[in-house]
């Protein structure tokens, strides 16, 4: 039902209908009244498709007049053009046609011309009107949804011109502020009424004078203080429209500040405790005096940022001997200190785990012996944490050494002449319950004779680019440095492995402890 | 990185780790290795190291808290493919025996 034609006289209805049918038109409907008619078209309600009704002027019942009347009354059909039919010049219902909306007149009987033309221009206004409203509508959509997107989005949005005044304020930024939409008059009012900082009143000032390019984002947060004089804080996106209108996405970020102050509070207290660890667990190295004139030691020691599970001690042990020491316990942190301390309490020289008084004097364990009961003491599910030991006794009146190795890296021995030999005997680590006998070992210090212990921190230790220092860098600095006094020697070797990481914290502790014989006791 | 990917056999649960099994990786890793061992059927537990490039001691701690939960449900735990540095550090801890005797045990038909 493209096109209605509206007339009482039958015999006209279907020559105009032909007279359609042959220019090419179709959907044609037919009625012979204006109530017909309307009631197809409104029966087609809310979606009519009709494109141009051709009305008869002069009908029995409702006139042409009328009926126009009541379509253009109807909005949903008010866009259909009309063109009136008339028979003779009738002027004045012409002109109450054309009042009440009409688009045309034709007069009958129709010149064919004629009629094809002014119907054909009538329909292209039908097409234009029917796309303006599309249009229109497409429009309105898009604005609704926006308004939607805007009314419902969580964050504040706003728009500041040039001049400092808000073009738009979204609903959220009431949400943020608690302040009215009008309360938004100029940013630096804004600035005022909200921020007692001037530090970012004066940011604002700033922001607004010289806003970020296109393209760009600047993030700023705030502290604000709400209608209740509550310190919150907001975070600001600014970015610059192609206008050059400023705009903000804002987010009240109150809480995720207050967790992060929390967490940095709790993090600056766990730091703070992680140095009184790191303390004690310094303050239990070995203080760097000789205790006797035959023998001297020497210590380096690089913590770990979140310490770790490194001690060593050099003692006496009776009068003619000394022990010394070197362990790891697996991990760090904490708990691996703790374990640290705790084996090092195990070993205090005036315990009975490193001498037996047993037979009225002093008689050194042999080490064998100590690791073993190291073994009993920590077992692994104690703590659930293991540890490598180097532990070694020295007669200072012959410089004979006994020595044992749970698991630790192999100490360099460093003859008076230079030599280098690793003391690759050694046993599996603490904690194994019994799993294998430890073992002790042998060995003869000359005078000028050297021993140089490290942990597994060191050859881990990695460059900016993630290379380990590896064992082979240790070996080598030893090497070059293997006739220096036992503390120059370490010197150089913690030295070589910082320039080597160029400022890479170490993962793990860094310990180093050396000894050198330098006679016999007399 | 995923530093856990699983794969089974008929009678074995493997646990393929990777990358570097440190300090910061190890509480969520045993986490979830002891929900596996207790919640698997298998009678046999495989950690698959081909993957590992580097392995502090709470690494090693791992795997020898994860034999010893293995023993403790009947269970057998060993170890497969690693690669050089990690050999070298199981080596170098004298542990080589100590993953190896489970699987002798089991081979020989005696009980862990």
């Amino acid at each position: 039902m493209r096109i209605c034609i509206v007339d009482d006289s039958e015999s006209f209805r279907t020559y105009l209908e032909s007279l359609l049918q042959a220019a090419g038109y179709d959907g044609i409907a037919c009625f012979d009244s204006a109530e017909s008619c309307l009631d197809a078209l409104l029966a087609t309600l809310p979606t009519p498709q009709t494109d141009l009704v051709l009305m008869d002027l002069i009908m029995p019942g409702m006139s042409g007049l009328e009926g126009v009347r009541r379509l253009k009354a109807e909005p949903a059909l008010a866009d259909i053009p009309v063109i009136m039919v008339t028979v003779s010049n009738d002027d004045e219902n012409l002109s109450a046609a054309f009042a009440a909306g009409a688009l045309d007149y034709i007069q009958k009987p129709p010149r064919r011309p004629e009629l094809l033309a002014r119907l054909d221009s009538a329909l292209r206004l039908k097409r234009a009107i029917d796309q303006n409203k599309a249009r229109a509508r497409d429009l309105q959509d898009e604005k609704e949804f926006i308004a939607a997107i805007l009314e419902y989005s969580h964050d504040g949005i706003a728009v500041v011109s040039r001049d400092g005044r808000f073009r738009f304020v979204s609903p959220g930024m009431e949400r943020v502020f608690a302040l009215p939409v009008d309360a938004y008059t100029t940013m630096r009012a804004w600035g005022e009424m909200l921020f007692p900082e001037p530090a970012v009143r004066r940011d604002l000032e700033d922001i607004l004078t010289s806003p970020p390019v296109p393209g760009h984002v600047w993030r700023r947060i705030y502290g604000f203080a709400d209608k209740n004089g509550q310190r919150r804080a907001c975070q600001v996106y600014f970015s610059t429209m192609p206008s050059g209108d400023l705009i903000l996405n804002i987010q009240d970020v109150t809480l995720f500040e207050k967790q992060k102050e929390d967490l940095l509070r709790k993090h600056n207290r766990h730091r703070k405790d992680l140095e009184a660890a790191a303390e004690i667990q310094q303050s239990l190295l070995p203080r760097r005096f000789s205790m006797s004139d035959s023998f001297k030691f020497a210590w380096e020691f690089t913590p770990c940022e979140t310490i770790g599970g490194d001690i060593f001690n050099v003692f006496p042990l009776g009068p003619d001997h000394v022990g010394l020491y070197m362990l790891d316990v697996s991990g760090h942190g904490v708990a691996s200190s703790l374990v640290a301390l705790s084996v090092y309490n195990f070993m205090h020289y005036q315990r009975s785990t490193l001498v037996d008084r047993t037979a009225g004097y002093v008689e050194v364990v042999p080490p064998q012996v100590v690791l073993t009961r190291l073994d009993e003491e920590f077992p692994y599910d104690k703590f659930s944490k293991f540890f490598t030991i180097f532990y070694m006794t020295i007669d200072l009146r012959s410089g004979a050494a006994h020595y044992g190795n749970a698991g630790h890296p192999p100490p360099l021995f460093i003859a008076a002449d230079g030599r280098i030999e690793p003391l690759d005997q050694r046993g599996t680590i603490i904690g194994l319950e019994g799993f294998q006998p430890f073992s002790s070992n042998e060995l003869s210090f000359c005078p000028g004779d050297k021993l140089v212990m490290v942990s597994d921190g060191l050859a881990d230790r990695l460059d900016p680019s993630g290379a380990f220092f590896g064992e082979a860098r240790v070996c080598n600095a030893i090497r070059e440095n293997a006739r220096r006094p036992v503390a120059d020697l370490l010197t150089a070797l913690r030295q070589a492995a910082e320039t080597f990481c160029a400022g890479t914290p170490p993962r793990d502790d860094v310990s180093i402890l050396g000894v050198e014989f330098l006679h016999p006791k007399a | 990185m995923k530093r856990l990917t699983l794969d089974a056999t008929d009678h074995a649960l493997i646990l393929g780790l990777s990358g570097e099994i440190i300090m910061d990786v190890v509480p969520d890793l045993r986490t979830e290795i002891e929900r596996l061992v207790a919640e698997t059927q298998k009678t046999r537990l495989v950690a698959d190291l081909g993957l590992v490039t580097f392995m502090d001691s709470s690494g090693v701690g791992l795997l020898i808290g994860t034999r010893r939960l293995c023993q403790e449900q009947g269970k057998i735990f060993s170890l497969r493919n690693p690669s050089p540095p990690i050999k070298k550090l199981l080596d170098m801890l004298r542990l080589t025996e100590f993953f190896a005797a489970d699987q002798a045990n089991a081979s020989t038909g005696q009980p862990a």
